[in-house]
């Protein structure tokens, strides 16, 4: 919880870690579109290996990326022997408990569950190697022409890094009131549930107000130092395009091209 | 462009209970047999205290947060895959569930009884969503997708409605008597 705004963040000096957030971006959203495209064994054989080939290049342990999947493994496993039992297409391979399994359900069970492995292995890619902050910088660009239609992006990324900001600081906050109502003889932990749920209230009603006073100071501070909006501001770290991205684009499109070209 | 000052504050309020919410989202409320996971009740509270528009962009900036990569949702999860898998459907559902949760109590009354209503609409919004998003990510049928994603969730989450209209109309009458609320919506 310390190091929430790190988040799952990686640090490193790969290939992966060095391309500019919004190419990531880019490539992790055709990923995620054009993984429903595979359907043979040679188009899904392609993604594995390039899924995989990411994985290495950010030169992060494959042991600490398979933790971070943990949560799903259990729904990946159990999706497939969902499928395995209700899917009932093409000729029954054999039965178990007089219960027959087909061979289109097996195909069925292991294309949604390697598809479904495949997105969260590369999205999980993003958050590894790209901080908060970086991903917050490349949101706030690639929706730069929503501003034609009014869309408040500016608005939008600024109201991100208050949150950032304001996380940790909260976070203390509430460690501070409960550990002062406790000491007021508050009881969290026993007791008869109405009064547990009574007990919330003295920690909620502090922590709501102190943060609309913190609010207000922080509008008063960002008006005294003539904060105008996005118009005209300047950036600290400048986003920028190198060759590198470039070549991660041809390569990527390189292999959607034959993806297409091993479909069945 | 004109920068009024009541803007600058709502960017920051909904950003904050965005913050808030990414906070709730980790404490577990420890009530025998069904344990509160404080993320939905954030949105409830969310909702009632600084109305539908205001707590649907923080559920937005939520989301967004989780987008990036920041372990903002419960059990310390963050990052897009978590969107995009199985389970992301109930994080969008928040941003109706906030907007609709609010628009119920600005449009009558702010009694338990209209909570209550407020609150449970917005669990099943949010739960719909979820099923919705359960089968299309993992090929469930409908039947499969309501049975493992919605039912399931209807008991616990009529207490946590109850919960969120409860507190959430505690801590608002305590806002309202602190003098915090009126000067917020009238900046708004």
């Amino acid at each position: 919880m310390n190091n929430i705004i790190i988040g799952q963040y990686v640090p490193g000096n790969s290939i992966i870690h060095r391309l500019d957030p919004r190419t990531k971006i880019i490539v992790i959203f055709f990923f995620v579109i054009f993984v429903f495209f595979a359907n043979s064994v040679a188009s899904y054989g392609l993604l594995v290996l390039f899924s995989f080939g990411c994985a290495f290049a950010t030169r992060i342990k494959l042991e600490y990326i398979a933790k971070g999947l943990t949560p799903v493994w259990l729904l990946i496993v159990f999706t497939f022997f969902l499928h395995l039992i209700m899917t009932r297409e093409g000729d029954v391979l054999f039965t178990i408990f007089s219960f027959p399994i087909y061979s289109g359900a097996l195909i069925q069970g292991i294309s949604i569950s390697l598809r479904f492995f495949l997105l969260i292995l590369v999205t999980s890619m993003l958050t590894l190697t790209t901080t908060p902050i970086e991903i917050t910088d490349a949101i706030e660009r690639l929706l730069q022409p929503l501003k034609k239609i009014k869309f408040p992006v500016h608005e939008l990324a600024l109201m991100m890094s208050i949150s950032l900001r304001f996380i940790p600081t909260l976070l203390q906050e509430t460690e501070k009131i409960s550990k002062a109502q406790a000491s007021r003889g508050v009881d969290f932990k026993s007791g008869p549930i109405k009064e547990r749920m009574q007990a919330i209230v003295p920690l909620l009603v502090p922590l709501f107000v102190s943060a609309f006073k913190r609010a207000e100071d922080l509008a008063m501070a960002m008006e005294a130092r003539g904060y105008q909006g996005g118009e005209g501001r300047t950036k600290l770290r400048e986003l920028k395009i190198e060759s590198r991205d470039r070549w991660t684009f041809l390569f990527f499109a390189v292999v959607i091209f034959c993806l297409f070209l091993t479909r069945a | 462009m004109n920068y009024t000052n009541s803007k600058l504050r709502v960017i920051i309020i909904c950003g904050i209970f965005a913050a808030l919410t990414a906070i709730l989202a980790q404490i577990t409320i420890p009530i025998p047999v069904v344990p509160i996971s404080g993320q939905t009740l954030a949105v409830g509270l969310t909702a009632t205290i600084i109305g539908s528009r205001y707590g649907a962009i923080a559920m937005i900036c939520y989301a967004l947060l989780g987008a990036a990569g920041v372990p903002v949702f419960a059990g310390l999860k963050g990052g897009a895959q978590i969107l995009l898998g199985p389970t992301g459907g109930y994080i969008f559902g928040f941003i109706l569930t906030a907007y609709v949760t609010g628009l119920i109590l600005e449009k009558t009354k702010y009694t338990l009884t209209m909570a209550m209503i407020a609150n449970t609409v917005g669990m099943l919004i949010t739960l719909i969503f979820g099923a919705i998003q359960l089968k299309f990510v993992l090929d469930y049928t409908w039947a499969q997708a309501i049975g493992t994603g919605v039912f399931p969730f209807i008991v616990v989450g009529l207490i946590k409605a109850f919960l969120a209209s409860w507190l959430g109309l505690a801590v608002r009458k305590r806002l309202l008597q602190a003098k915090l609320l009126p000067q917020f919506h009238k900046a708004a």
